[in-house]
């Protein structure tokens, strides 16, 4: 085998797609994960000048959360360009008009500010439930691991889940419990 | 030497030439000549944009610029590089499980002289070269945790256990 033969990898400058579940996730912490797979600074090959990021699916974005009061005290900027054009919107507010928008600032904030930006927002699709197109789907093979865990909530445990639950005592009949 | 066909032919003319305890020789030193000069700038131009290419008095300009340019640009030249291999390698370390703060250090211990920028054309160019290197350094490390190589440490309690 020949030297050049040797060192010959096939797959280096291919493309992969991720797939990121967004539900319950902090869009401004799961950024710094996603950035650095938008921007290929996972692989060794990188260099800032250099197109070599790979493609994320983000689905569930209508489910992220926003942690303490963001929804209320977060606001949006936007400048229409014209005289007296500046607008600013509060972040549930631009969440009901469009369910990716929040997610899409979030990334586009924490990717580095150079020629490539758009490029590597490009990479980036969002989808605010779990439809994607097929065409999307089929090139997904891997898959970025979420933050942080989905809480479950009481209301999604069945009766007899909560019914068997093992419990250390019970509570007398005739206790009163504060509520 | 004075060439007199030259000076009859007012090619050469006589106030140019001067004597000396040698002869006659020119004025200022003949063997230079202005063409030259202008093409060592000019092959120092010859990658710009437009005019600034060819025409030496646009050139010269943008030459001096260039020049001073890339003696700032060697400055900040070895920061770049440095963040850039370092940047490498992390993404070449945790590629393995393992991180470039920690190989670094093992690495020393076990008397690996390679420096960052070998070790990031290893992780690019021989991936099974930096692969082994990871995993001596792993195996030196006191306390790999869960990420050892002979998987992790006995009183770990893991799911599959239990």
């Amino acid at each position: 085998m020949s030297s050049a033969r040797r060192v010959q990898q096939w797959v280096t400058f291919g493309r992969m797609w991720y797939l990121f579940d967004a539900k319950w996730q902090n869009p401004f912490d799961a950024s710094t994960k996603i950035v650095k797979v938008l921007s290929g600074s996972h692989k060794p090959i990188y260099h800032n000048d250099i197109d070599c990021g790979d493609h994320v699916v983000v689905i569930n974005s209508a489910q992220i959360a926003l942690p303490g009061d963001e929804w209320e005290r977060r606001v949006f900027y936007h400048h229409t360009g014209y005289a007296q054009g500046a607008s600013w919107t509060l972040a549930h507010q631009v969440h009901e008009k469009d369910k990716t928008m929040v997610f899409r600032r979030a990334i586009y904030h924490a990717l580095d500010t150079s020629l490539l930006r758009h490029a590597r927002m490009c990479r980036l699709h969002i989808y605010p439930d779990e439809e994607v197109p097929e065409e999307i789907l089929r090139n997904v093979s891997a898959q970025l691991r979420q933050m942080r865990a989905v809480p479950k909530r009481l209301d999604h445990y069945t009766e007899d889940e909560v019914k068997n639950f093992p419990k250390l005592f019970e509570w007398p009949k005739d206790y009163v419990l504060e509520t | 030497m004075v060439f007199i066909g030259r000076v009859f032919c007012g090619i050469h003319k006589p106030h140019q030439y001067m004597q000396t305890h040698k002869g006659w020789r020119m004025r200022g030193n003949p063997g230079k000549h202005k063409a030259w000069s202008r093409r060592r700038i000019l092959r120092l131009s010859s990658h710009f944009y437009g005019r600034r290419n060819n025409c030496y008095s646009i050139a010269i300009k943008q030459v001096y610029r260039s020049l001073n340019k890339s003696r700032i640009g060697r400055k900040f030249r070895y920061p770049f590089l440095t963040r850039l291999w370092e940047q490498r390698l992390d993404a070449a370390c945790e590629e393995l499980g393992y991180s470039w703060p920690g190989m670094r250090v093992h690495l020393r211990e076990a008397g690996v002289a390679l420096s960052k920028s070998v070790l990031q054309n290893l992780a690019i160019y021989e991936p099974r070269t930096f692969r082994s290197l990871v995993s001596l350094a792993k195996s030196l490390d006191p306390d790999p945790g869960m990420n050892s190589l002979q998987g992790p440490p006995p009183s770990i309690i893991t799911k599959g256990m239990i």
